[in-house]
């Protein structure tokens, strides 16, 4: 292969890593909206759960875990599991679950300060002061949702473009 | 899981509640001597008190090394951090399943174990409605002693080989739930040497600890033939046995409502022969308690056990007739009462 053919590979294949760069952070966007929305359905399960069954927490926590689905839900049922193995409460329970998942959810760490809030008084009081503490965090979740959405369309839009300009740009200068 | 009985019963059951304990108090209990180890029947975490046991021992408190002690400041004290995280353990971390167990006062452990709770009452109505603020837990270890069971059983036994209905009575930690449970068990399997074939037995279990049960399963040996109604209040129970499950006996603890009275009565009258609790010292303390007068009135029952802690948990004071007659060998045969006497000195 020549120099230049050498030079063209190499441009492409930039083009095509920061384009790729650029729909990921997009698809990270887009990820991190749905887990939100993920653990609103949670908080809402858990609340039924709660509320009308006086469902044990481990159990609760893996039925609304199922329910949700993807990281999200395998984030509740760690900290179930880790619940049922009798750690020091939902709250030690979620922190460690969450450490755990670090790496694999989408959401930033504030998305998950009311789910923290949530987890230190989860199963420490009765069904009435329990209900209020789901209802709040649940609003809280899907006010959360609702203002990262527009932002996130923006911003998954803007990372597609600059990722495919930058690549663009940065091909045409090595070449 | 059966409960094991004697020392090794005792030493279990405070194996199977210390998980719920914080790590000072169950060091201090697993360091204590062995002989008063084996001997405790309650443990006692009060907020911002020290920590007690009670038993035959008597009512020490226990130091932090796990030596006994009369000397309340030489002693571990608990705070009310770890009396509210040693709830929240035995409730699951869900306080909010345990919304009736709150409201009665106590909760039933895997194993029979009865925790009772003290701390700031809600009252809604002129009722207790709830307990906010947990501030005590008596923690009584259920530990299954030598009753004598069969020596009683053997004076229980009518002709027939049926079961006279009986109640067994005595002050509290006296062994009631103890010789309950270990007739229910022999009455369901059958003794033969007795006369006493297997026979179907309903227990209502209003308070989880006839059956220690978990998740509606016994985790006492209730016998291959009883059918348990787990956490039901009695009365409400022993309808729904005697209509639905077509008990012979039926069995439940610690009557004292005057709805309990007229449940015992509707099953006698059915034709079940029934096995039952109530506190008191005596027989005539029994019937100074107004809500009981109906079984009185109406001989609801055949045989009275009364119990007493005069020579450890359990010990047969006498077994009378309706009518207060001591019955131990004038309506009961004799050759069973030796043989079963012998067995249990065994």
């Amino acid at each position: 292969m020549t120099g230049g053919g050498l030079r063209l590979g190499g441009a492409a294949l930039l083009a095509a890593a920061c384009a790729a760069g650029g729909f990921e952070g997009s698809a990270r966007a887009r990820r991190r909206v749905a887990e939100v929305r993920g653990l609103a359905a949670a908080v809402a399960v858990l609340q039924t759960e709660v509320a009308f069954a006086a469902t044990p927490l481990p159990d609760a926590l893996r039925r609304a875990g199922r329910a949700a689905g993807g990281e999200v839900g395998d984030l509740l049922v760690q900290a179930a599991a880790l619940l049922g193995r009798g750690t020091d409460g939902a709250e030690a329970a979620w922190r460690d679950a969450v450490t755990a998942a670090r790496g694999r959810l989408s959401l930033r760490p504030s998305d998950l300060d009311g789910m923290a809030e949530l987890a230190a008084s989860l199963g420490r009081s009765d069904r009435e002061d329990q209900t209020r503490h789901l209802a709040r965090a649940a609003a809280r979740l899907q006010a959360l949702a609702e203002g990262i959405e527009p932002e996130m369309e923006r911003s998954a839009r803007l990372m597609r473009s600059l990722g495919v300009l930058g690549g663009l740009a940065a091909a045409v200068l090595v070449l | 899981m059966g409960a094991v009985e004697g020392e090794s019963g005792a030493q279990a059951a405070l194996s199977s509640v210390t998980r719920y304990l914080p790590d000072a108090v169950c060091r201090a209990l697993c360091a204590l001597p062995g002989e008063t180890r084996n001997k405790i029947e309650e443990i006692r975490l009060r907020a911002d008190q020290p920590l007690g046991i009670t038993g035959a021992m008597g009512e020490p408190f226990v130091t932090a090394r796990g030596l006994p002690t009369g000397d309340p400041a030489a002693a571990l004290r608990v705070d009310r951090a770890a009396v509210t995280a040693t709830l929240e353990r035995m409730a699951g971390f869900s306080l909010y399943a345990l919304e009736e167990e709150l409201r009665q006062g106590f909760l039933t452990l895997p194993g029979g174990h009865r925790v009772g709770l003290v701390g700031h009452a809600l009252v809604r109505g002129g009722h207790l409605h709830a307990l906010k603020w947990v501030a005590g837990l008596n923690i009584r270890l259920a530990v299954a002693r030598a009753s004598g069971a069969e020596a009683v059983l053997a004076r229980l036994v009518d002709g027939a080989g049926g079961i006279a209905s009986t109640l067994i009575v005595s002050p509290p930690r006296a062994g009631k739930t103890t010789l309950l449970r270990e007739l229910v068990r022999l009455v369901s399997a059958g003794v033969p040497s007795l006369g006493v074939a297997g026979q179907t037995v309903g227990v209502v279990d209003e308070r989880s600890e006839l059956g220690g049960a978990s998740e509606g399963v016994a985790t006492l040996p209730l016998g291959p033939r009883t059918d348990l109604l787990d956490a039901c209040p009695k009365a409400e129970g022993l309808f729904v046995l005697v209509r639905a499950l077509g008990p012979r006996v039926v069995a439940t603890d610690e009557l004292g409502r005057a709805e309990d009275a007229v449940a015992v009565l509707e099953a006698v009258h059915a034709g079940v022969r029934v096995l039952a609790t109530a506190h008191a010292r005596d027989l005539e303390e029994l019937r100074a308690r107004p809500s009981l007068s109906p079984l009185w009135v109406n001989g609801a029952f055949d045989r009275f056990v009364v119990l007493s802690r005069r020579r450890g948990p359990g010990t047969v004071e006498a077994v009378l007739d309706g009518l207060g007659r001591d019955v131990s060998v004038a309506h009961a045969s004799r050759a069973a009462v030796r043989a079963a006497a012998g067995r249990d000195a065994s």
